[in-house]
């Protein structure tokens, strides 16, 4: 009977223990609030320490986080990363997967906040330029059967920059009027506008260089006797980067106007959007004027022009009626004409 | 006697008369509107600017250095502080201090200069005109202040002219730029923050989520198994953010469900394994995404009824700075009659990051 108990025991705290691991898992929070870049700058030799603040959102449950450095490089012509998480992915050309330490999990109670300590080591010989990894959270994950398991993670991009004589070439691929989609992340360069005014300018650079260049940029945009209508002072207005071999995409409202929102909890954010422009129908000329160049290395310049036509309908209504008039007084006139040189002949003829 | 009008010659006549008018007319204009801009200057060559530090607030020396681009005369010489790259648009001093500003050194081809003045905002350099050569020139100033706080790009226009005073027409004009680091500890602004949960429900900022997973139990292939969870973001960075989708399609060791690959209609029977972040009729399943934010949609996850799995693919972002949006994602998992049994599962990880 005392053996028997002592199993008893022993399996009740088993099983106990299994329950308590599996409610936890269960009771796994996937809500984080993180710092999503972070940049540096270092000479070769140099490090740093810095902690990464990382909230978990939940206030019921503990969040588990397993952190990785991951490499990563541009998706597309916007700013997406695609993270490169591939088991054995070998290290880009611009990894810093070598240099960041960090530990390899953290655990967050409900609500609650950590400052996860990173140190970056950029080693004696280390090239000047740009080199960048992303720090993935991880929610930890338990993998059941038939089971679509979910986990949220984030990231958080670091840039390093290593000053000193690098390869900076930026060249120019299109400048233009473009008209985005309705997610705003794609859409297409347009030269002729019928309906909507144009409400944004971009243009394309092709990173051949060593440096992620973050680009100052400036457009002016002329109507068609020369005046200034529009001057688009900032034309890199979310400090955008074209990373190493990337072709980036960079887009600046004409008009651009920052729009504060309140949420019910009092967070708040600053949103850029396009208002409407007011050009009057006809041929306008944009110049672009951008400038790159990192300390101790030569200031290039890209300059580029476009032009782009507001033609509305109304307005092209107006025309084709004015050109109509136009052309039949003029057919009146050369009839009269005609007409006077005939009666004058046949007059002669009597 | 004929009197009858040709009307067509005459019609065609004066039709070719006014297209001829036309464009005649707007030759002219076209040529009207060629103005010249500051940007036709010649700029100086070869030019840079190196910041002896580019920690904020430093003082600092400042090393201009650029080859006139010809022998011309030069007298003086105007440096700027500007924010802007065009140089038609007028300066505003982005933060740098170059009152205190010295003259510490001058190499190069052409040298002789002394200041002139000096405000916070700009240095005129002068001398006796003569005329200049090509080679590099270089012009150190020390005792300059950086822009304090954040990294702040500096962009210093440079004008070149005749006179001794910074007067009369220009010679060349050009800007050359340089920026300060961003400091490690920030302690003046409010930092970005990024906001991210994922879970079968969610409420609004990720304060309560519950459940991790879906279960499908025993899949059927005369039965559509749909199910559904949220996910919401929300960010004061500026650039927004990106959601995208990760993982594998079900599987069960090598055995897999074929994942959709292009948007594709629910179809029980046909091994399908897909989402998407709409309100579907069929399945009866899912939800447009809602909030105060203006997160979307990617265009191949948005129509209701078509599902795709693609590893890798954004399926949500928001180009700029955004209060909280929702987003329910409806997974749906189709077998054949022929599928192979098997404990299938998989993990399906959102991933949200900033854009850069």
């Amino acid at each position: 009977m005392k053996r028997f108990t002592r199993l008893f025991a022993v399996f009740a705290v088993l099983a106990g223990l299994l329950i308590s691991q599996a409610s936890q898992i269960a009771a796994q929070s996937n809500a984080l609030a993180i710092t999503p870049r972070k940049d540096y700058t270092l000479k070769p030799g140099e490090s740093v320490g810095d902690t990464l603040s990382i909230t978990n959102q939940d206030t019921t449950n503990p969040l588990q986080l397993r952190l990785s450095i991951v490499d990563f490089t541009s998706q597309d012509e916007t700013g997406t990363p695609q993270l490169l998480r591939e088991e054995n992915a070998e290290p880009t050309a611009w990894s810093l997967r070598q240099f960041v330490t960090l530990p390899e999990q953290v655990s967050i109670p409900a609500g609650g906040t950590v400052q996860v300590p990173i140190r970056v080591e950029i080693p004696e010989d280390i090239g000047a330029g740009s080199y960048y990894s992303a720090i993935e959270y991880a929610s930890v994950a338990d993998q059941e059967e038939n089971r679509l398991n979910i986990s949220a993670s984030s990231v958080t991009l670091m840039f390093v920059k290593v000053p000193g004589l690098a390869k900076q070439q930026l060249t120019f691929e299109q400048f233009g009027t473009f008209v985005p989609d309705n997610n705003g992340t794609d859409g297409t360069f347009a030269g002729l506008f019928f309906s909507d005014r144009p409400k944004v300018m971009s243009y394309r650079l092709a990173n051949e260089g060593n440096v992620a260049e973050q680009p100052n940029a400036s457009v002016v945009i002329r109507n068609f006797a020369g005046d200034e209508v529009y001057t688009i002072s900032n034309a890199n207005p979310k400090n955008q980067l074209a990373l190493r071999d990337q072709t980036r995409r960079f887009d600046a409202c004409i008009l651009p106007e920052t729009v504060e929102q309140v949420a019910g909890n009092g967070n708040s954010v600053q949103a850029v959007v396009c208002a409407d422009t007011d050009f009057t129908p006809g041929r306008y000329t944009a110049e672009l004027s951008v400038l790159y160049g990192e300390n101790g290395n030569e200031t290039r310049e890209i300059t580029a022009k476009a032009s782009f036509w507001y033609l509305p309908w109304w307005f092209l209504g107006i025309v084709i009626v004015g050109i109509a008039i136009t052309a039949a007084v003029v057919v009146l006139i050369v009839r009269r004409v005609k007409d006077l040189g005939s009666r004058k002949t046949r007059k002669r003829r009597f | 006697m004929n009197i009858n009008r040709p009307r067509i010659d005459i019609f065609s006549k004066a039709g070719r008369f006014l297209c001829v008018f036309i464009f005649l007319v707007f030759i002219l204009l076209q040529q009207t509107a060629i103005v010249v801009s500051a940007a036709d200057y010649p700029r100086p060559a070869n030019r840079s600017l190196q910041l002896g530090t580019t920690e904020p607030g430093a003082t600092t020396s400042y090393a201009f250095s650029w080859r006139y681009p010809s022998p011309t005369n030069i007298g003086s010489v105007r440096l700027e502080m500007c924010d802007t790259t065009d140089i038609d648009i007028v300066c505003t001093n982005p933060g740098t201090d170059m009152s205190a500003a010295v003259l510490s050194g001058q190499t190069g081809g052409v040298t002789g200069f002394n200041i002139l003045s000096q405000s916070t905002n700009e240095i005129i350099l002068s001398r006796p005109s003569t005329g200049a050569n090509t080679s590099q020139s270089t012009y150190v100033l020390d005792n300059v202040i950086n822009p304090v706080g954040l990294p702040t790009t500096i962009l210093v226009r440079i004008s070149t002219y005749a006179s001794s005073d910074a007067s009369g027409t220009l010679n060349h004009l050009g800007s050359v730029i340089n920026s300060t680091a961003q400091p490690i500890n920030i302690t003046t602004e409010v930092p970005p923050i990024l906001f991210f949960c994922a879970a079968l429900t969610i409420d609004e900022w990720c304060q309560n989520i519950n459940g991790n997973f879906i279960d499908y139990s025993d899949l059927s292939p005369s039965v559509e198994d749909a199910g559904v969870s949220q996910f919401g973001a929300a960010t004061n960075a500026i650039g927004g953010y990106v959601v995208t989708i990760n993982g594998n399609t079900l599987t069960a060791g090598n055995r897999t469900i074929s994942a959709l690959t292009t948007p594709s209609a629910n179809t029980p029977g046909v091994a399908q394994f897909g989402l998407n972040l709409r309100a579907n009729t069929s399945p009866a399943n899912g939800q447009d995404s809602f909030g105060a934010g203006i997160g979307t949609v990617a265009p191949d996850y948005d129509t209701p009824d078509l599902f795709k799995f693609v590893n890798g693919d954004v399926v949500a972002s928001a180009v700029t700075g955004t209060l909280f949006n929702t987003y329910t994602a409806t997974y749906i998992v189709n077998v054949p009659s022929d599928q192979a049994s098997g404990v299938y599962n998989t993990t399906i990880a959102y991933i949200c990051t900033a854009a850069f």
